[in-house]
């Protein structure tokens, strides 16, 4: 009896003993020097095709490992002995730091003139700054972070307002430069009748529409996680077939479009091959319009119904909110600005092939959207400008074939630590809020309201 | 074309079927616990091919194996594939997914930060391996083996269906005669009421993850045997496995399994009747008129009901 | 559309309701899950005007009835007939629950589904602006009508909200209310789709003495005052006695009882009923107020959750 008792005091002993890698200090090392492991093969050498282990072993043996393991185990020191001092310190910065911030913060809350004089600075800084920027530059804006900010933007309805993942946005985009090529005469098929360039805008719009609703009407009644992939699906099936019909769309040979004119009679102008600027001032109109357009719409009935479909689908049927034609609308909206982003694009550039429209697109639009903060028009408008930039700028510093790694770690980095993005919208915040609170859902993923059993 | 061609595509299908099964299982079995649509899954099938390739440079085939030594090959190869990509599998579960369920994100948080797990590992596999296409070496010489109704199956084709589906064999067990395989249902039905009974659901979530690497690095090392290794190569197949899945029943493992046979046949019939350029079409179509007509699937969803 | 919340009846005007003109009249509503029975041919006839309250032990298929009736749930058998005060008939049973909401039925949820992250008046405008008529073009463009449809919806949202009593906190954020507030608002943002009937599952769960009081109030000034007809899911009994006009007996999916409160309450099979489920009814609505406060988390998706626990057992529908 007592010598059973005993057997199993000891095992209860044994079982309550935390061996030294158990603990959660040590644990945490472990992953520190995982992490180490991790950046140097993230930063280090190129791998090549003739040698598998090439980059594995460079890496391992390179300094730039030492470099890291110091980092990250510098890191992990002071966090696991300093603490209390660190916490001292960036307490004193915070106390120092903390007036003026609130100070500004209720300024910009209360008045009305700092917030319109940042605006107006903004536009101004955007109308006049670009004209002194090197050509290269220039063309950078125009052909990459104009057009793309019109993409950030019309996706942000679908995912940022309406909470539906879209993962073939770019699908629409192609859908309006095909349209684009085919109205102007350029495609190996002619159209019924040429139109300018910018008679094509409302009919990439309607066309861009009614691909939308074709494609939502039948997925939008379904969980959301089918919808991204469905749209993944379709932009596939509408890449490929670019691609593919070559005797129709140019395939990857591509075809040249006509680039922007206008011909009012008593007036004319054309947007030349050479100068960047005229495209500029031209799309910073279109952004402007849209953005205009989109603002108002956020703050009526739509953007509210939008809001609720989000939060709770079921509470918003309930209340009277057709959940199906919203969330149609927004998945349209969204849509036809791709599509004139695509007419632009086409116009500006003036060919267009197969191979612009990859599903890679897709899914970096949707990085600009949550990296700047879904749902609002500010961090989509920043995102999409300082993703499209960045690479360009290092360029000299990073081997471009990298970049997309950068850009999925920082995707999961955003989705950790700030998912409502670097320039929330108020709503979006709050609903995270919420949802970590287990309240609230902030995305339309999960069961439509309509989709029930029967 | 003649009938002989088209019952060799139908044979091809049926071994594609077969991956695409294994594949479909990682899929759905994560969806059932977590209800997270994995999309860096295909990720983990691409680094099983990566583990199996490197497993068979570092220990390389003699030139001309005997029967028991091809064995061996592909034996080391698969288990190789199926430890990458179990590995990668946890990693990602702790390093991307865990964090978010901690503070409870949104489902829309979890799939983006999928998508960024899926672009930042197929571009590192790319870097670090090189961005071309490698062949596995030759483990065996890969014959025709005999002829069924005119479609000549060789080594390479037995060995995938062999290996497939004795994989599938062992999942079902383990799914529904084993201990982990019923905490792992209990988990998919109801968190709550599954954690109140005492299943620890980080453990069980971490090791459908694994379970589901395991079975993807070796289809990903099968694959590789079949086509060629590249840090691409995930993408296509883990997209219409998921469409097999879906197809299937997400959350429901025989139904991912009938679902992967399936569009592996549909898509090779595809091949087969209008063109190689074709091919991953209609995987998406047969997913945009299953998700319209049934969205539940063929055998109907949820893991803790049917499987 | 109208901005006027009183219509016709002045206060205390209530026409006594008539037996013979129903307002909502089901019969034979069936509701499976999977074999689990839920509903079991349940009939429920209401005047046009009353306060019907419907109680029952937990599990007796309240909420499932709710759900069916506002489309939520389709029963695979039955008929849901609605008969507007315009006239005519409707089949409610397999309508979309936003089509049933814009014939004239609207519900509050037992656990309370705000948009949490907008505002009070928000959350009341988003329903009003279910009856506007405005479309996204005028709406960008800034047409006069997008114009006038945002003015009507806020002026009815401010009214509605001076109804029950929120007029002060429009502006805070639904989340942040206090739990009989939020309970407050999800009644204003049914009353401003200016239903004809409504539903309140649970009104009083979770809320304190004085709250049920005021909220007694309101509920008979909806009744009296707008003329709402009230279909109530209650189990604190002392309100249900005192406010309802009659009630109804849910167990097992089944009606067992109905009547007059009075009469209900010396009904046998009733308190057979509740002895069988637990001690007295007082009981369980003390139970129902542990699980609706907000002790156990809720799911994802509230509807899911319903339909899983109905999955596991008779027993637990409603938890």
């Amino acid at each position: 009896m007592s010598a059973e008792a005993l057997v199993r005091g000891r095992a209860a002993e044994r079982l309550r003993t935390v061996r030294w890698y158990q603990r959660p200090r040590w644990k945490r090392l472990g992953a520190m020097i995982a992490l180490a492991v991790l950046a140097v093969m993230v930063t280090g050498v190129q791998g090549t095709q003739r040698d598998l282990f090439y980059a594995l072993e460079e890496n391992l043996t390179s300094p730039l490992l030492l470099v890291w393991l110091a980092l990250t185990v510098g890191v992990w020191a002071v966090r696991e002995f300093l603490s209390p001092q660190v916490k001292a310190v960036s307490d004193g910065y915070r106390s120092v730091v903390e007036e003026p911030r609130g100070k500004l913060r209720r300024a910009w809350r209360e008045e009305k003139w700092l917030r319109w004089g940042a605006l107006g600075a903004l536009v101004a800084a955007a109308v006049f700054l670009p004209s002194g920027l090197e050509r290269y530059w220039q063309t950078v804006l125009v052909d990459q972070i104009a057009i793309y900010v019109l993409v950030a933007i019309g996706l942000n309805v679908v995912i940022g307002w309406a909470g539906m993942l879209d993962l073939g946005f770019i699908a629409f985009f192609a859908i309006g430069a095909y349209s684009a090529a085919y109205w102007t005469g350029a495609l190996p098929v002619q159209p019924p009748m040429e139109l300018n360039n910018f008679a094509v805008i409302p009919v990439a719009i309607v066309t861009c529409l009614l691909a939308g609703v074709l494609l939502g009407a039948p997925t939008l009644r379904l969980r959301g996680d089918y919808l991204a992939i469905v749209t993944l699906g379709f932009h596939e099936i509408v890449y490929l077939t670019a691609k593919n019909l070559d005797d129709v769309t140019g395939g990857t040979g591509g075809v040249k479009v006509e680039r922007f004119s206008l011909d009012l009679g008593f007036w004319s102008y054309e947007w030349g091959v050479i100068d960047p600027m005229p495209y500029y001032y031209l799309l910073l109109v279109f952004i402007a319009v849209v953005v205009f357009f989109f603002w108002r719409l956020e703050h009526s009935k739509v953007g509210r119904a939008w809001t609720a479909i989000r939060e709770d689908e079921v509470a918003a049927a309930s209340t009277g909110v057709n959940t199906v034609r919203f969330k149609l609308m927004a998945f349209a909206i969204g849509a036809s600005t791709s599509g004139v982003a695509g007419v632009a694009y086409a116009s500006k550039v003036g060919y267009i092939n197969s191979e612009n429209f990859v599903i890679l697109l897709s899914v970096l639009v949707l990085a600009y959207v949550i990296f700047g903060g879904m749902g609002s028009i500010a961090g989509v408008l920043f995102g999409a400008a300082f993703l499209v930039w960045l690479p360009e700028a290092l360029r000299d510093f990073v081997d471009p074939k990298d970049r997309y790694m950068y850009l999925g770690v920082l995707l999961v980095i955003m989705m950790i630590y700030r998912p409502q993005g670097v320039i929330p919208s108020r709503r979006r915040a709050r609903e995270l809020k919420l949802s970590e609170s287990g309240e609230s859902d902030a995305d339309a993923m999960t069961e439509p309201a309509g989709g029930r059993l029967s | 074309m003649s009938l002989n061609a088209f019952w060799d595509f139908l044979v091809l299908g049926v071994v594609l079927g077969c991956l695409y099964a294994v594949i479909a299982i990682g899929y759905t079995l994560v969806y059932g616990v977590l209800q997270l649509l994995n999309f860096a899954h295909s990720e983990v099938f691409m680094f099983g091919g990566f583990g199996g390739l490197m497993a068979l440079t570092v220990w390389a085939p003699a030139p001309d194996p005997s029967g028991a030594q091809s064995v061996l090959y592909v034996v080391v190869g698969m288990l190789a594939g199926a430890a990458f990509g179990g590995v990668v599998a946890y990693g990602l579960e702790k390093v991307a997914y865990r964090p978010l369920r901690r503070h409870k994100a949104p489902r829309l948080v979890f799939l983006i930060t999928a998508i960024g797990a899926s672009f930042f590992l197929y571009n590192l596999a790319g870097k670090l391996f090189g961005r071309n296409s490698l062949s596995m070496p030759d483990m065996y010489e890969n014959k025709r083996v005999f002829s069924f109704f005119g479609a000549e199956l060789s080594v390479t084709m037995i060995l995938i269906v062999v290996s497939a589906v004795g994989m599938m064999i062992g999942l079902d067990y383990v799914v529904n005669r084993t201990k982990l395989g019923s905490s792992i249902r209990a988990v998919a039905q109801d968190p709550e009421v599954a954690s109140l009974m005492g299943v620890n659901i980080d453990k069980v979530v971490s090791r459908t993850f694994v379970i589901g690497g395991l079975l993807g690095g070796a289809a990903g090392f099968l694959f590789g045997v079949n086509n060629k290794v590249v840090y691409t190569m995930g993408f296509l197949p883990g997209i219409t496995a998921f469409a097999a899945a879906v197809l299937g029943g997400i959350g429901n493992v025989r139904g991912a399994m009938l679902g992967g046979m399936l569009l592996g046949i549909v898509e090779t019939l595809t091949v087969y009747f209008w063109g190689e350029e074709w091919r991953y079409v209609a995987g998406f179509a047969v997913l945009v008129v299953v998700l319209m007509f049934r969205p539940t699937g063929l055998l109907g969803e949820r893991l803790g009901r049917t499987a | 559309m109208t901005t006027e919340l009183i219509k016709g009846k002045g206060p205390g005007g209530r026409p006594e309701p008539d037996a013979g003109d129903l307002v909502l009249d089901a019969s034979g509503v069936t509701l499976r899950f999977g074999g689990v029975t839920s509903l079991d041919g349940v009939e429920l006839s209401m005047r046009r005007g009353e306060i019907l309250a419907v109680i029952g032990p937990n599990g007796a298929g309240k909420t499932s009835l709710f759900n069916s009736l506002t489309g939520a749930y389709v029963p695979q058998e039955g008929r849901i007939t609605y008969r507007p005060r315009a006239g005519g008939e409707h089949e409610l049973r397999g309508r979309k629950p936003h089509l049933v909401n814009h014939l004239g039925l609207a519900r509050t949820f037992q656990n309370i589904r705000l948009f949490g992250a907008l505002t009070a008046l928000e959350n009341v405008k988003i329903a009003a602006e279910t009856r506007l008529k405005s479309d996204p073009v005028s709406i960008m463009l800034g047409l006069p009508n997008a114009r006038r449809a945002e003015r009507a919806s806020d002026r009815r949202a401010h009214e509605v909200l001076d109804f029950v009593g929120l007029a002060a906190k429009l502006n805070e954020l639904a989340g942040s209310l206090s739990y009989g507030d939020q309970r407050r608002l999800e009644i204003a943002r049914a009353l401003a789709t200016d239903p004809q009937v409504l539903l309140l599952d649970e009104p009083a769960a979770g809320t304190n003495p004085t709250e049920k009081l005021e909220l007694e109030e309101l509920i008979r000034g909806i009744n009296r005052e707008l003329g709402v007809s009230v279909l109530l899911i209650e189990h604190d009994m002392r309100l249900v006695m005192s406010v309802a006009d009659r009630v109804m007996v849910l167990n097992f999916g089944k009606k067992i009882a109905e009547g007059s409160p009075s009469q209900v309450q010396r009904d046998p099979a009733v308190v057979e009923a509740y002895l069988g489920a637990s001690a007295e009814p007082e009981e369980a609505a003390e139970g129902a107020d542990g699980t609706d406060g907000g002790g156990v988390p809720q799911a994802r998706d509230g509807e899911v959750t319903d339909e899983r626990a109905a999955q596991d057992g008779p027993g637990k529908d409603e938890a």
